[in-house]
């Protein structure tokens, strides 16, 4: 059914919950690429393709946490959802906050959905399965729908395969915008959320 | 922590016209608190609490079983979307249409997400509690 590997643009500036987002949805088996970046205003400068970003693919799916530096993640949502060119991408907030106030807010903003990022680490891991289940498969994205008279799906399907893109058991690509994720900084920030169990190595299987 | 399980108090609002269908809804939702409407006016009314609606309660989530072709039916979504007060309502629709002009339009009436409803009942039955199972225990709901 999916044509070609969809495309996720990750928005989170803490590295432990980016590596562990990425590393879930790396887990689950829809091809997928995924772009991570930490800061709003270069979200609002890629969706835009501006300066560096002239041949930025456009997102399918983004996952938007709230907490972002320089544009704040409601912004960013404000932003894309009142641009009739952006509004029909999906955007899954996906943060720490459960105020009453945020969700309420965001949905306001049309969000597509909201989603509280959990504090215990397989909690975290089924929540990011479910809405790969949800999103990824149950869904229908018009961005991952061909319009009416373009090639059939046979020949999408076709050249979709010809870059890899239907083959499940391909590895998903990741594009870090910043090489600034470095192991040690992700690790650092794992310890932060975590305690004593990313000390013990448990996260790094 | 376990997540709360808001679905056994959730109400769901469902435009559905077919009885046989809304049998299949309840049989997935196994909850007591599906209300059902049969047209989009009714939907307005059961959200605004107007004449025999006066005393609904307001829905946590809202399910269209609707098709984007229906002119009466874009403008009940557009109406929700654009209504301060219920706009933050999640709206998910279900319909046959798989062409991207309807689904572009879902999205674009500001929909939360759009389904493409299966015809057989029991892969429907699936759809509709992976749907429920997402909107009531995983992500969090608007609260009034």
């Amino acid at each position: 059914m999916k044509r070609r590997p969809i495309e996720i643009l990750l928005v989170d500036d803490s590295p432990a919950d980016a590596w562990l987002i990425r590393r879930a949805l790396e887990e689950g088996d829809t091809p997928k690429r995924i772009t991570v970046i930490a800061d709003g205003e270069r979200v609002v400068d890629y969706l835009h393709r501006r300066g560096e970003f002239a041949n930025a693919p456009r997102p399918d799916l983004i996952l938007l946490d709230l907490n972002l530096p320089r544009v704040a993640g409601l912004d960013v949502l404000q932003r894309i959802k009142t641009d009739p060119a952006l509004r029909t991408i999906t955007v899954i907030v996906l943060t720490t906050s459960e105020a009453s106030i945020d969700i309420n807010r965001a949905y306001d903003l049309s969000a597509n959905c909201y989603v509280v990022k959990p504090l215990e680490l397989d909690d975290f891991t089924a929540t990011i399965r479910g809405i790969e289940n949800f999103w990824m498969r149950l869904a229908s994205l018009p961005s991952l729908t061909p319009p009416a008279g373009s090639e059939s799906s046979g020949e999408r399907n076709k050249g979709a395969s010809a870059d890899g893109g239907l083959n499940p058991k391909r590895k998903p690509s990741v594009h870090l915008e910043r090489t600034r994720l470095t192991r040690r900084r992700i690790r650092a920030s794992l310890r932060g959320r975590f305690g004593v169990h990313a000390r013990r190595g448990e996260l790094w299987r | 922590m376990p997540t709360e399980a808001p679905s056994a108090t959730a109400e769901i609002l469902l435009l559905e016209q077919d009885p046989e269908e809304v049998a299949v809804f309840r049989q997935a939702t196994d909850t007591s608190r599906l209300n059902v409407v049969k047209d989009c006016a009714n939907i307005l009314r059961f959200l605004r609490r107007q004449g025999q609606h006066s005393g609904a309660p307001r829905p946590d989530l809202i399910l269209l079983d609707l098709e984007l072709s229906d002119p009466d039916g874009c403008e009940m979504l557009s109406d929700i979307k654009k209504d301060p007060g219920l706009k933050r309502i999640p709206v998910v629709v279900l319909a046959k249409s798989e062409s991207y002009e309807h689904i572009f339009q879902a999205y674009d009436l500001h929909a939360n997400a759009y389904i493409c409803k299966p015809e057989d009942r029991e892969e429907l039955i699936k759809v509709l509690r992976a749907t429920l199972h997402f909107w009531l225990a995983l992500a969090r709901l608007p609260r009034h």
